[in-house]
């Protein structure tokens, strides 16, 4: 018998995504496509008739504005709804900015290679000398965080070790009250979720996908193990393009 | 020969204001602004059209009103307006208000905070009522003393009411700091203020202390209640405010949160006229169509 119910959902296509540029901490806005995602993925969870009592996002608008079109969907905009840069996508430094060809173009393609299939190798760092570098680590949004905690790249190792501690000390606790918790965030900082509930090792989590715009569930018990694999909500045809995309991605070799 | 003459004008920041002593001399005072504080009434709910007290039904904004406040956002990015704060009620418009102001000014993570506290007036029974009809009914000058008296608490609402169980059934009642069945059943202007005063004193004021430049993002009530005391506006003068809806106020405050300068209210000057004389039309009796 589940205790507890948690709801993540990742956001949509964005502007950047659609020009296959890695986007990282620039905040780009959801595309037509995303925000069309973001509704859907609203409209799963009235429909299942879930409900709410405290919201997590990241200070991304992608995530922020994913967050919203549920809430307008659910009719619940009323719930609290606290925004964390912990929670924000994972920080491509020197790479912001940059097309997939571009990437490999610059660099060569066996390192792209590796940043790709590391856990713990970071980018190369954005420096003062970024075209993104004032408009993202000057941001006013970042003012109240310690030269330590503001990154100028991540591996995919450093966004869950930032991801984690909010998770354990103000996620957690709202849970364990009863809170059903819904998160609105991102590909990377919910791998860290996913990853720290399940147990993953890295090898796993590097190749897990989350399928975008639609609410993942997981029933956790009062240890907040999950019972069983996380569940995707949606009709029937958009749940099994999920499950059959998440099953092919392990087997896919790169 | 009056004292002002002799003084330069003073600098932006400043504001001079003359008060006379009991010995009849002319005192200035330099009032200097140290604090921005930004009130917004929402627009149009679709019972906004309909001319119905909507209060405390949760109405989402008609097209109107989101335009509304999409351009309320435009207007404060183009004047180059950071906020670090915002405050709303618990209701869907003033929320949904907010939201499209953060995305019109690219801001959406500042972090919005929520209470009851900033709701609507409570209408009691005369929620969903049509003002026209109404003032045919009872008499423009009955309606007029529930809207625009001060203290006068308009009739209760009870569970034969059409809308009770939609406002007092709703989950969100029961997430207030007080319990549901504390909650009001109808309020005049006066015990607006009373449950509002609290939560600026403990919630909002400690915020603009830090310096925090706060957008509250509320109802023409609400708004106007806080005016009221902000401004010292007194019980019988307040009835004569009127808030236009989706044109920000802005309230430049001195150390004490007393505002050094008449409020402003930003923008387009025939625009907020216009917008002004609609919510005044609205009080007035018309024949329905």
């Amino acid at each position: 018998m589940a205790a507890y119910k948690l709801v993540l959902i990742r956001h949509g296509e964005s502007c950047w995504n659609q020009e296959n540029r890695f986007c990282g901490w620039f905040d780009a806005d959801l595309s037509e496509t995303g925000e069309h995602e973001a509704k859907r993925g609203g409209q799963a969870l009235k429909d299942a008739g879930y409900e709410f009592d405290i919201c997590y996002t990241s200070v991304l608008k992608r995530a922020i504005r994913t967050l919203w079109f549920v809430l307008d969907s659910i009719d619940q905009m009323w719930l609290p709804v606290h925004r964390t840069w912990r929670l924000n996508e994972r920080h491509y430094g020197g790479l912001t900015g940059l097309n997939k060809a571009e990437t490999a173009a610059k660099h060569g393609e066996a390192q792209v290679k590796i940043w790709r299939r590391s856990f713990d190798i970071p980018p190369p760092s954005m420096d003062e000398g970024h075209d993104f570098y004032q408009s993202i680590s000057k941001d006013r949004r970042y003012a109240d965080l310690t030269e330590d905690q503001l990154p100028s790249c991540e591996s995919l190792k450093d966004t869950i070790a930032r991801a984690l501690p909010f998770w354990n000390e103000e996620i957690v606790p709202q849970i364990k009250e009863g809170k059903r918790v819904l998160i609105a965030a991102h590909g990377n900082s919910l791998r860290g979720i996913v990853k720290h509930l399940e147990g993953m090792s890295e090898e796993v989590i590097m190749e897990l996908n989350l399928p975008t715009g639609i609410p993942i569930v997981y029933e956790l018990d009062k240890n907040l193990k999950p019972l069983g694999p996380m569940q995707f909500l949606g009709d029937e045809e958009t749940v099994k393009k999920a499950m059959e995309a998440v099953a092919a991605q392990g087997k896919a070799k790169k | 020969m009056t004292v002002t003459a002799l003084l330069p004008p003073p600098p932006p920041r400043y504001s001079l204001a003359g008060f006379k002593t009991q010995t009849g001399f002319l005192l200035l005072v330099l009032r200097m602004s140290k604090y921005k504080l930004f009130l917004l009434r929402h627009g149009e709910g679709a019972w906004n059209k309909e001319n119905r007290f909507c209060s405390w039904v949760d109405q989402k904004l008609s097209e109107d009103g989101v335009k509304e406040a999409q351009d309320c956002g435009r207007l404060l990015k183009e004047q180059g307006y950071k906020f670090d704060l915002v405050f709303t009620s618990i209701l869907s418009r003033s929320i949904q208000t907010a939201w499209l102001v953060l995305e019109a000014m690219g801001q959406e993570w500042v972090p919005v905070v929520k209470s009851w506290r900033l709701n609507e007036r409570h209408y009691g029974s005369l929620i969903g009522l049509n003002r026209a009809e109404m003032a045919l009914q009872h008499g423009e000058e009955k309606v007029k003393l529930w809207r625009r008296s001060y203290d006068v608490t308009p009739p209760l609402i009870d569970e034969s009411h059409p809308y009770f169980l939609e406002i007092y059934n709703d989950r969100r009642y029961t997430t207030c700091d007080v319990p549901k069945e504390n909650l009001p059943r109808a309020e005049s202007l006066k015990e607006v203020l009373d449950r509002l005063l609290p939560y600026w004193g403990s919630t909002v004021v400690p915020e603009i202390r830090k310096g925090r430049t706060v957008l509250i993002s509320a109802h023409g009530n609400s708004c106007r209640a806080l005016l009221k005391y902000l401004e010292g506006i007194s019980d019988k003068d307040i009835a004569s405010v009127t808030l236009p809806t989706g044109i920000p106020v802005l309230l430049e405050l001195d150390e004490n949160l007393k505002p050094v300068k008449p409020r402003q209210l930003l923008g387009d000057q025939a625009k907020i006229q216009a917008a002004i004389k609609k919510v005044e039309d609205q009080g007035k009796a018309r024949p329905s169509t």
